[in-house]
């Protein structure tokens, strides 16, 4: 009994360093809010151009909202996007995992849906989850890194 | 924390708490005398060897009694057996040889349970110095501790381990704002990152389409700045247009991005 209570202290004092090495890692600040302008030209189908804002409020609570206003540019229309979008959020050591919940197009909102699943970020679409780095920059601002996508910026 | 397992197991003597009991219920105590307990430990720790009267009449006198020593040995190896008897024991512990001394039942197997021999605990029986048992301790002590070194060791390797690791994978430092200048594009200053070479396929091609795709900044204005990014997958390149230096705060960024392809699940 006090044998195999001893093994098992042994065995978590030898796991303890590690849990707290994946779990608890050194963390950049996440910024309460968070600007990200940018401007996507697709060449690939459909051709056009995205110019929109994310503006994302990441709230202490895990609690997060964000806005997606901007236009799209058809080579023969053009569509308003406005969007609002409910998510949650974490840290996990210096990634960020963000979990859209929930996203309502706002009345002003002409985007197609089949469109906007096309050529939005996952991040305005209902039930995705992101994945991605934030670093700090020497002036206080964002680079937001995608595994594999172009960085964004993000301005605080 | 001396304890001892008797009779295969099945009953438990602990000495530091004068106690027997049924090892598989250890709620049903029966206590002994502080003699009883001494006298039973003397006999445990010969380990099957006769215990002479003289060793045992030690222990007698640290508390006087009236009552001739060869009485009260008898009674007090009767109590035992009849406390042993009470906590299930299914015979007699302790034998008594008439006028020599006493020795362990044969049928009782024992097994000390001495998980932490504290030093202290070894100090607390000088009464019991006999040579055999005392060498034997010494020599376990010795092997724990230097398991315990060992483990110790083990312990903190694996700490400082785990430190390094999380020293390795921290991020350091990040190419995000490292650019150098490429040169004039008409109104535009392009920089590219410092770990791209000018000839490379990510700065011509991105190049290419600036020239192109002539992108604006909200406002309708040339950008005075870009800033070519590294970019992984070939289907995008990755730009920042600026209206002040990227360095410093308010710079009016945006990120640009050129796909030629639908836009990934990401």
């Amino acid at each position: 009994m006090r044998k195999s209570l001893l093994t098992l202290v042994v065995i978590i004092a030898f796991i303890l360093p590690w849990a707290w090495v994946l779990l608890v890692r050194p963390t950049v600040v996440v910024p309460e809010w968070c600007d990200v302008p940018y401007r996507i030209d697709n060449e690939g189908k459909p051709t056009g151009t995205l110019d929109a804002t994310v503006r994302t409020r990441f709230k202490a609570d895990g609690s997060g909202a964000s806005t997606l206003i901007g236009t799209v540019t058809l080579p023969d229309r053009q569509y308003r996007l406005n969007r609002v979008s409910v998510s949650s959020w974490h840290r996990q050591g210096d990634f960020m995992l963000v979990n859209t919940r929930k996203v309502q197009a706002m009345a002003d909102d002409t985007v197609p849906e089949p469109l906007a699943a096309q050529i939005l970020f996952t991040s305005a679409r209902e039930s995705h989850s992101d994945y991605y780095q934030m670093y700090q920059l020497p002036n206080g601002d964002q680079i937001i890194n995608y595994s594999g996508m172009p960085r964004l910026y993000c301005h605080t | 924390m001396a304890r001892f397992v008797l009779f295969a197991k099945s009953l438990c003597f602990d000495a530091d708490q004068q106690v027997f009991y049924p090892l598989n219920s250890p709620a049903q105590r029966v206590a002994l005398s502080p003699l009883q307990s001494a006298v039973l430990r003397r006999v445990l720790n010969a380990q099957g060897k006769l215990v002479r009267n003289q060793a045992l009449h030690v222990l007698f006198q640290r508390e006087p009694s009236e009552i001739p020593f060869a009485d009260r040995l008898t009674l007090t190896i009767a109590e035992i057996n009849r406390l042993a008897q009470q906590a299930h024991a299914p015979g007699a512990l302790v034998h008594q040889v008439p006028l020599i001394g006493c020795v362990l039942a044969e049928q009782v197997d024992v097994e000390s349970f001495n998980e932490v021999a504290t030093p202290a605990a070894e100090a607390e029986k000088p009464v019991t110095v006999q040579p055999e048992p005392a060498v034997k301790a010494v020599a376990v002590k010795k092997k724990s501790w230097l398991w315990r070194g060992v483990l110790a060791g083990l312990l903190l390797l694996n700490v400082a381990l785990a430190l390094i690791i999380r020293q390795e994978f921290a991020p350091t430092e990040h190419d995000g704002m490292q650019f150098k200048f490429y040169g004039q594009e008409a109104q535009t200053q392009v920089f590219i990152n410092e770990r791209l070479s000018a000839d490379s396929f990510v700065v011509q091609d991105a190049m290419r389409r600036f020239r192109e795709l002539k992108p604006r900044l909200p406002d309708g204005s040339v950008p005075p700045l870009l800033y070519i990014n590294r970019s992984r997958i070939r289907a995008f390149s990755s730009a920042f247009l600026c209206l002040q230096p990227i360095e410093q705060k308010n710079n009016g960024c945006i990120s640009w991005l050129i796909s030629n392809q639908e836009l990934p699940d990401a």
